[in-house]
């Protein structure tokens, strides 16, 4: 990382370090979202669908384990979206003044992980105080990966559209998503619903928390989504931050 | 000008900004479409028995859910955003001699005519998805009217708090979408919680409409409760924003 | 005022081609309405100018004649449909709104832009020492933009277009919301960057200021009006097109032409 990225992604961090209340809600949110539904659940056990199988799990850590992503998903793409509405104008006065577009794209980027990290954490120290994963370095990693796709997807969605659909539409996409399509209660879902950005990830959420194996092909159907993203993203930005 | 007209104007200034903005527009015709369609083929997915309390079938339950979520989501978006567009602009017509109490007024009364607009489209759009004849039409208004006035004042509130687009819009949505879980029965939660979930008594009296044909009268009283507290909260913070006296 | 406005103005093929700064031609920008129904606006429509070094221009304009418009496509921070612009040198470019990070200080955002610029870190003290030293606002070093008032902000988007010194500088109503004692110094400043060789343009609006330009355009229909101060009292009736002191056939006001329409049927570049 060159000095001018250095310097782009401090300047970057600082300006997320000085939004507050938006730093607060991503680490408040994530106790109450996970935390409510943890509480207030029955002591059952329900059956979950995973990898075709039926697994017995008690619905407070099915609460615990399904609210996770719900929540990094929706954070993680607020951030995505706030890093590319927030910076827009200036980003090309800067570009106009001599930053190249890759370092524009490097240090955005670099910033999107960090705050992925960031919701991810806030979100797991809510969700293991009520659930142990049974593989959980898949379990973070799956965690990670649902975060990165939609923190990546706010970014496309903060280029594409203007600033307020774009606010709803990263609001409502992961709730549709993985609150709604990729819940493992379900034991018919459509099958259109594995193509959606969560569906790998979860999987391999659900397989790591609940089995004690997770198939190797959800992790990497999940990084390579985050990977074409990426590359979508990459492509966008570059085409954005085009100047003369 | 009477205190009447002033209201009258202030009611068509707030209905004209809403309508003004495409993206209230197509939000105002597509959500409520979009939702009672995904959330009908989301719970269709679960089996018919076990976690849930579901009085229709599933695809019922879910588009009913849609639709009450997506009333309660648009009306939130409403006073979200009047706060935020129109709270200096609020503070200034005060300064120049509108009475506090008639902004109030004309604030709660776009509120009133937006929300009706908002709930009369989700009734028309969901009766015209569910594709079964609903006996109660009216009741189903009823029920998503409440959703509507309860989330209107909501709106109110939280862009009186954070009066910001996106960190208002995600605290809105978040407090919509867990509201919404508790009042679909998804999670099978205890009534003796869920009846706090401002969402759930307008769920109720829609279902009871839709699958009955009637008005669950044990849902008026708690609902208008909310309402009252949501109200009082909302006049409250309003008055603070705008004229910094109570009015 | 270091200018002679007393010599006769020269022809544009007389001046050396090196000396133009910034040259554009035909100029043309339509903004297309995203939604059905309503009208796409022409805002620019042939407009053609070129700034030269040691020039100061003002181009002037009625509220919503395409000025900043036109400014933005001669810094390279919009494209235009039609026609060419050729730079030459470094460009400073202060834009109507600010554009400048709101969260970030004073003191950070000189040091962002200076790496954008390429200067090293003396490079850059240096330029903030002298720029808010000159328009007076030393004492908001750590204060983040998203609170300073509208003149120091104002400051801070003028002293990041000048920070590294460039041969151009663009400037849209660069002294929105500053006292008058900052005024002055801006116009100081300008004289100085005059005598320096920077070719200046900048988007005013105050009629009294006529004289502190060598060239003024005035943007109308779409079209520039090139006025050489000193020289003719009056803007060119003919607008620029193709070379900027070029022949038209058809007068400045012309209520035949019909709003933002080409004057003569030539067709845009």
């Amino acid at each position: 990382m060159n000095g001018r990225v250095r310097t782009l992604a401090a300047m970057g961090a600082r300006e997320f370090a000085r939004t507050p209340v938006l730093l607060a809600l991503l680490v408040v949110l994530p106790v109450y979202v996970i935390g409510v539904f943890v509480l207030l659940v029955d002591d059952t056990a329900v059956p979950l669908t995973i990898d075709g199988s039926v697994v017995n799990a008690e619905m407070s850590a099915f609460a615990a384990a399904f609210m996770t992503p719900v929540t990094v998903a929706i954070l993680a793409g607020i951030v995505g979206l706030f890093l590319m509405q927030s910076s827009q104008a200036a980003d090309d006065r800067l570009r106009l003044a001599g930053y190249r577009a890759g370092e524009l794209v490097t240090a955005r980027f670099g910033l999107l992980v960090v705050g992925t990290l960031l919701v991810t954490a806030a979100s797991l120290a809510v969700a293991l105080t009520a659930v142990t994963p049974e593989l959980l370095g898949w379990f973070v990693l799956a965690t990670v990966l649902t975060g990165l796709t939609y923190g990546i997807l706010g970014v496309v969605v903060g280029v594409v559209l203007d600033r307020l659909p774009g606010v709803y539409v990263m609001l409502f996409a992961p709730m549709v998503d993985v609150l709604m399509f990729q819940n493992p209660l379900a034991t018919d879902p459509p099958t259109w619903t594995s193509a959606l950005p969560g569906h790998y990830a979860t999987e391999l959420l659900f397989a790591a928390t609940f089995t004690t194996s997770v198939d190797g092909t959800d992790a990497v159907a999940a990084g390579g989504y985050v990977l074409l993203l990426l590359v979508l993203g990459t492509g966008l930005l570059y085409r954005t931050t085009a100047v003369e | 000008m009477t205190a009447l007209g002033r209201v009258g104007a202030g009611v068509r200034a707030g209905t004209q900004s809403f309508v003004r903005e495409p993206f209230n527009v197509v939000l105002l015709l597509v959500l409520p479409a979009l939702s009672i369609q995904i959330y009908g083929v989301s719970l269709a997915q679960f089996p018919a028995v076990g976690i849930f309390d579901a009085a229709g079938t599933l695809e019922t339950t879910g588009r009913i859910t849609g639709a009450v979520f997506a009333t309660g989501a648009l009306a939130g978006v409403l006073g979200l955003f009047q706060m935020i567009s129109a709270r200096h602009a609020d503070r200034r017509l005060a300064l120049c001699g509108f009475p506090d109490v008639e902004l109030v007024v004309s604030r709660l009364l776009t509120i009133a005519v937006v929300g009706s607009v908002i709930a009369g489209v989700a009734t028309v759009t969901l009766v015209a998805i569910l594709g079964e004849p609903v006996s109660a039409a009216p009741l189903v208004f009823v029920g998503l009217g409440v959703a509507a006035a309860a989330y209107g004042l909501l709106g109110i509130l939280v862009g009186t708090v954070l009066p910001r687009e996106l960190e208002g819009s995600l605290v809105l949505v978040i407090l919509a979408d867990v509201d919404n879980v508790f009042a679909s029965g998804l999670f099978g939660i205890d009534e003796s919680i869920t009846q706090f979930a401002p969402l759930s008594h307008p769920h109720e009296l829609v279902t009871a409409a839709v699958v009955d044909g009637q008005l669950a009268t044990e849902h008026l009283l708690p609902a208008g409760g909310h309402l009252l507290v949501f109200a009082v909260l909302s006049i409250a913070a309003y008055t603070y924003a705008v004229g910094g006296e109570p009015a | 005022m270091t200018a002679d406005r007393s010599s006769p103005p020269e022809h544009s093929e007389q001046r050396a081609a090196s000396d133009i700064v910034v040259a554009a031609d035909s100029i043309a920008k339509t903004y297309d309405s995203r939604l059905p129904f309503t009208r796409s606006v022409e805002v620019l429509d042939g407009a053609t100018l070129e700034v030269r070094r040691g020039e100061v221009v003002g181009i002037m304009g009625e509220n919503g004649s395409g000025k900043s418009t036109l400014m933005q496509i001669l810094a390279g921070a919009l494209d235009a449909d039609a026609g060419a612009v050729q730079r030459a040198g470094t460009v400073g470019w202060c834009p109507q709104e600010p554009r400048l990070y709101d969260r970030l200080t004073v003191d950070e955002t000189f040091r962002l832009f200076g790496q954008a610029y390429g200067m090293d870190d003396d490079e850059v003290r240096e330029a903030r020492d002298w720029l808010t030293d000159v328009l007076d606002f030393e004492e908001f070093a750590d204060r983040q933009v998203r609170h300073l008032s509208g003149g120091n902000r104002q400051k801070l988007n003028l002293s990041v277009a000048l920070m590294h010194e460039p041969d151009l500088l663009l400037l849209d109503e660069p002294y929105t919301g500053f006292d008058w004692e900052t005024f002055l110094a801006f116009w100081e400043l300008t004289e100085q960057l005059r005598d320096r060789g920077v070719g200046v343009a900048i988007i005013s609006h105050i009629i009294n200021e006529r004289d502190r330009f060598d060239v003024v355009y005035e943007l109308h229909d779409g079209h520039l009006h090139r006025q050489e101060i000193g020289a003719d009292d009056e803007p060119q009736s003919r607008p620029t097109e193709g070379q900027v002191d070029c022949e038209r056939t058809t007068p400045f006001v012309d209520d035949d032409a019909g709003g933002g329409q080409r004057a003569t049927g030539e067709g845009s570049r």
